[in-house]
């Protein structure tokens, strides 16, 4: 090749590099995101966080929100119950039954009122607990076992075809354990 | 009594070792919860630590058997384990939390073994089945205690307390190692016969048929016998309301109430009567319970049925060091032992918890007990249809060790 070309190599390389840049240029540059401030105190964490009851004893850890396709929550999903770790299950609560401030979150259904509720299973249709509906004047008292259950259309967005919720916690410890019943003779499981 | 205080020391070990063990079982899930760790992380987390467990229940046999100060391993293994809750309590983000998993599953493996060898080098083999009765009793009272305690510090206080609370309790028990004169310990298990008769591999150990049966039995036994607490359990928070917690409290506390008054007479009956007798006893009550907690309903009837658990438990709890100790009588291999029978333990856990969730899923909660009980019964047969006796035939049982 010629020196010739140099310079027109050169040349060409530039006007394609200048080409997006141009193109660039006439788009208007991308914006950052904007920033909102949320002050302290004004709003509050709630996966892991506990539950207390209408006794105010911990009953609960918030582990799931499910939401509507508008984005507002609808349930929570609470590991429930249990003593030491033993005995724990999954339910769903009606976001209308949990109170939210400073000092927690509220539960305002009580654990009788919880008798014989169903579990919340993954992927499965979702029975969600409310607080029981203002007694009828004929009733005797607001039910104490007939805890209003409504199934909402929406499954949770989890991936189906899981076994349902173990009713123990994965502590396969053990085993472990666990619980002081097992043999001592390793782990618990 | 010459060795006294070292006597107490052991008893007094037992009971705070069971402390301390209380709150790793499946109180941990909560806790992380209430860090805010999603069900997969909890699962990845436990998962490690029971696969720790599982893999150095061998290495850490052979490593304690190895060791010629037991009372060194103990105290090692008890350090760690406060270390481990202190990382739980005070760190509990994703790396600390598994070190402290694979921390705390190491150190189980190597301490159960070392109090087991302690036991015997205290009080030697005709007296080791009494011995690991009192073991059972003290440990069984530890369990109860820290099972009511910490319940009550999870829930009022926080759980990060109990883990604190775990690793003020390692203070005790070191000062309760502290206790056990290496004096003391004089009936150590020498070996009769000589290394090169193939008295020392692994797999010479899991030839005998002794060894084989009886983990087939502690297999069958935790994958009957684990899973059916906490499913009990879940379905006391189902169907009580505000007594929930107490019943499950109760159903912690009272098999190990059980447990404390019957182990030392199931050590007893063992040197007395054989230890196919006890073994028999206690496994027929796995299918028994099987059976009734399907059919019970009432809450209060499960704290009774949890009493059978008692039972069993106090069986395998006295049984497994004894008859490990029996196997391997005239070598060296006892914590090695103790180690394949904790393995087979070990398996059987894990797979019983999620076998009997699916299963009470699909069929609901009667058919997994039923299921469970059919694998006690099981366990029941091999015992009853393959167990050999192992004790020791004579009076002097540390001079008719000539068969491996």
């Amino acid at each position: 090749m010629s020196r010739r070309c140099i310079p027109a190599l050169l040349g060409l390389s530039l006007l394609l590099a200048a080409t997006p840049l141009a193109a660039q240029e006439a788009r208007a540059p991308e914006p950052e995101a904007a920033r909102d401030i949320l002050a302290k105190g004004s709003v509050f964490r709630v996966l892991g966080q506990e539950v207390r009851g209408v006794t105010n004893i911990v009953v609960a850890q918030v582990v799931n929100v499910l939401v509507d396709a508008q984005g507002q929550p609808q349930a929570a999903v609470l590991d429930y119950g249990g003593f030491l770790g033993v005995g724990r299950r999954r339910i769903a609560v009606g976001w209308q039954a949990l109170s939210f401030g400073p000092e927690g979150i509220r539960l305002s259904i009580s654990r009788d009122q919880m008798k014989n509720f169903p579990d919340y299973k993954e992927g499965e249709e979702v029975v969600v607990a409310l607080p029981p509906r203002a007694p009828e004047p004929a009733e005797a008292t607001p039910a104490t076992d007939a805890p209003a259950a409504e199934t909402p259309a929406e499954p949770p967005a989890a991936p189906a075809a899981e076994a349902p919720a173990a009713e123990a916690p994965a502590a396969a410890a053990p085993p472990s354990e666990p619980p002081p019943a097992a043999p001592p003779a390793g782990p618990k499981p | 009594m010459r060795a006294g205080r070292s006597r107490r020391g052991l008893d007094w070990l037992n009971f705070f070792v069971a402390d301390v063990q209380t709150g790793f079982g499946p109180f941990v899930a909560v806790y992380l919860t209430t860090q805010a760790w999603t069900e997969v992380e909890i699962g990845f987390a436990l998962s490690l630590g029971t696969l720790t467990a599982m893999i150095s229940q061998l290495p850490a046999g052979a490593l304690v058997d190895a060791l010629r100060n037991k009372r060194l391993a103990a105290m090692l293994a008890l350090l760690a384990i406060a270390l481990s809750a202190v990382l739980l309590a005070a760190l509990p983000h994703t790396l600390p939390v598994l070190v402290s998993e694979v921390l705390h599953g190491f150190a189980s493996c190597v301490l159960t073994p070392s109090i087991a060898a302690i036991s015997l080098a205290l009080v030697g083999r005709a007296a080791l089945g009494e011995r690991l009765g009192r073991n059972s009793r003290y440990q069984a009272l530890g369990g109860a205690i820290a099972a009511g305690v910490m319940g009550l510090v999870g829930t009022y206080v926080a759980p990060a307390a109990v883990f604190w609370l775990t690793a003020a309790l390692t203070l005790p028990s070191l000062a309760c190692l502290a206790m056990i004169r290496g004096e003391d310990l004089t009936q150590r298990a020498v070996p009769l016969v000589a290394r090169s008769e193939g008295g020392g591999r692994l797999i010479d150990l899991l030839r005998q048929p002794g060894i084989l049966v009886f983990s087939g039995c502690c297999l069958l036994f935790t994958l009957s016998n684990a899973a059916m607490l906490p499913l009990a359990a879940s379905m006391v928070t189902r169907q009580a309301g505000d007594e929930a917690n107490l019943i499950i409290a109760a159903c912690l506390v009272v098999p190990q109430l059980v447990v404390a008054g019957l182990a030392p007479r199931f050590g007893r009956l063992a040197e007395t009567r054989g230890r196919r007798l006890v073994l028999i006893i206690g496994f027929s009550m796995l299918p028994l319970r099987g059976a009734l907690l399907a059919l019970v309903q009432h809450p209060l009837g499960l704290v009774v049925v949890q009493a059978l658990d008692g039972i069993s438990a106090a069986t395998l709890g006295v049984m497994l060091p004894l008859i490990a100790a029996d196997l391997t009588r005239g070598s060296n291999r006892f914590n090695l032992c103790m180690g394949v029978f904790g393995l087979a333990v070990g398996l059987g856990g894990t797979f019983s918890t999620s076998l009997a969730g699916l299963v009470a899923g699909w069929l609901g909660a009667g058919v997994a007990f039923g299921m469970l009980g059919g694998i006690g019964l099981a366990c029941l047969v091999l015992a009853w249809a393959a167990m050999p006796e192992t004790r020791a035939p004579g009076p002097a049982p540390d001079l008719a060790a000539a068969r491996a």
